[in-house]
């Protein structure tokens, strides 16, 4: 059986749930406080804007863990500086 | 050499006794000896999975804290001669218990048993640290739902900290819904938990009525789910059993429109 929605483009919810849980996974992860996550975002973005133009809400932080391992990943757009 | 396993899972509901029970049951018919063990401490119900429930005398605090020895205070099942239960207080709570006494009795099960089966508690408290005290491994249940397998990706990580290796059991999981797309398949949940396969259990109706009857749906390898569970245990004894995972009973339609 395939879904109608599927065929009038729609997103099934399946691949919704993936993507949600993948994203809430990540920051569960880290295991630190919304607080905490906030202050070490702004701690992050005032470091790296010395040396690159970024936006603070593009800042992405994940957790990945692979083979038990577990990785931070930091994720910006940069601008380079007019030099 | 005996093993102990805790069955466990973070979020309450998704499977953890039901599947406590069939293990247990399916490695005694395999001619292991087996306790099944209930750390559910004040919410009975491993007994009434087993149809044990008229039989108990003692329980698990009373063990701990002897009040009578493990021997008077297990019993012995209805159909398996290898298989016992150690039931639950139905009155006392999680906190009755130290997980270095619950460490120390599953070290005094090991002496009489091949496998120790603990069933945890939900949550990730004192019960779950009970629980896990002496659990050689863990086996976590799910099911495919953004909630539980949150909760899963938690209780994974808890156990890691405590050097303990966990496998997944994907519990509940309709081929019809995955099909259509509205329910995540069990390489969706493996893909996010990134956590060792050891099976998959369908919903099934059977699993009611067994529970309704207290006779372990295991013993019906008719039913879907007790084949499930049978794969699983001889999972368990090292045998590399293929998944058959209803997946090839995916139509080609499916198949096309997946991506
Ligand atoms: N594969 C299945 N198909 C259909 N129903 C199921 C299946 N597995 C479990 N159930 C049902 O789900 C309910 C909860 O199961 P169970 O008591 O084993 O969960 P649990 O994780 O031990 O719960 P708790 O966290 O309260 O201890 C039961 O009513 C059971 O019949
Ligand atoms: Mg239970």
């Amino acid at each position: 059986m395939f879904s109608i929605r599927r065929l009038l483009g729609q997103r099934d919810s399946a691949s919704v749930a993936k993507n949600r849980l993948q994203l809430v996974l990540s920051k569960d992860r880290i295991q630190i406080s919304d607080a905490e996550l906030k202050s070490m975002k702004e701690e992050l973005y005032r470091v790296i804007s010395h040396y690159f133009t970024v936006t603070p809400d593009n800042l992405e932080i994940e957790v990945l863990t692979r083979d038990g391992r577990a990785a931070l990943s930091v994720n910006t757009p940069v601008e380079f500086p007019a030099r | 050499m005996s093993q102990s396993i805790v069955i466990t899972s973070g979020k309450g509901g998704v499977g953890k006794t039901t599947t406590t029970a069939n293990l247990s049951t399916a490695l005694a018919n395999t001619g292991s000896s087996v306790v099944a063990v209930d750390a559910d401490i004040g919410l009975r119900n491993l007994d009434l999975l087993m149809g044990l429930e008229n039989r108990i005398v003692f329980n698990l605090v009373d063990v701990v804290k002897g009040r009578c020895t493990a021997r008077q205070a297990m019993i012995k099942d209805k159909r398996s001669p290898n298989l016992f239960l150690l039931p639950t207080s139905q009155v006392d709570d999680k906190n009755a218990v130290s997980p270095e006494e619950m460490g120390g009795l599953v070290e005094e099960l090991r002496k009489g048993f091949d496998y120790i089966i603990i069933d945890c508690p939900a949550g990730i408290e004192q019960g779950f640290r009970n629980a896990i005290a002496g659990a050689d491994r863990a086996v976590v249940v799910t099911t495919p739902e953004v909630s539980a397998v949150r909760d899963a990706d938690r209780i994974i990580g808890m156990l890691q900290h405590h050097d303990v290796p966990s496998q997944l059991i994907v519990n509940r999981l309709s081929m019809k819904m995955v099909e259509s797309g509205e329910m995540m398949s069990q390489e969706d949940v493996v893909d996010i938990l990134a956590v060792d396969l050891l099976g998959v259990i369908p919903e099934d109706s059977e699993v009611v009525v067994s529970g309704n009857q207290g006779v372990p749906v295991v013993l019906d390898t008719s039913s879907e789910a007790g084949a499930a569970y049978s794969r699983i245990c001889r999972r368990i004894l090292g045998e590399s059993v293929p998944f058959p995972d209803f997946a090839e009973k995916r139509g080609f339609l499916t198949r096309l429109f997946r991506r």
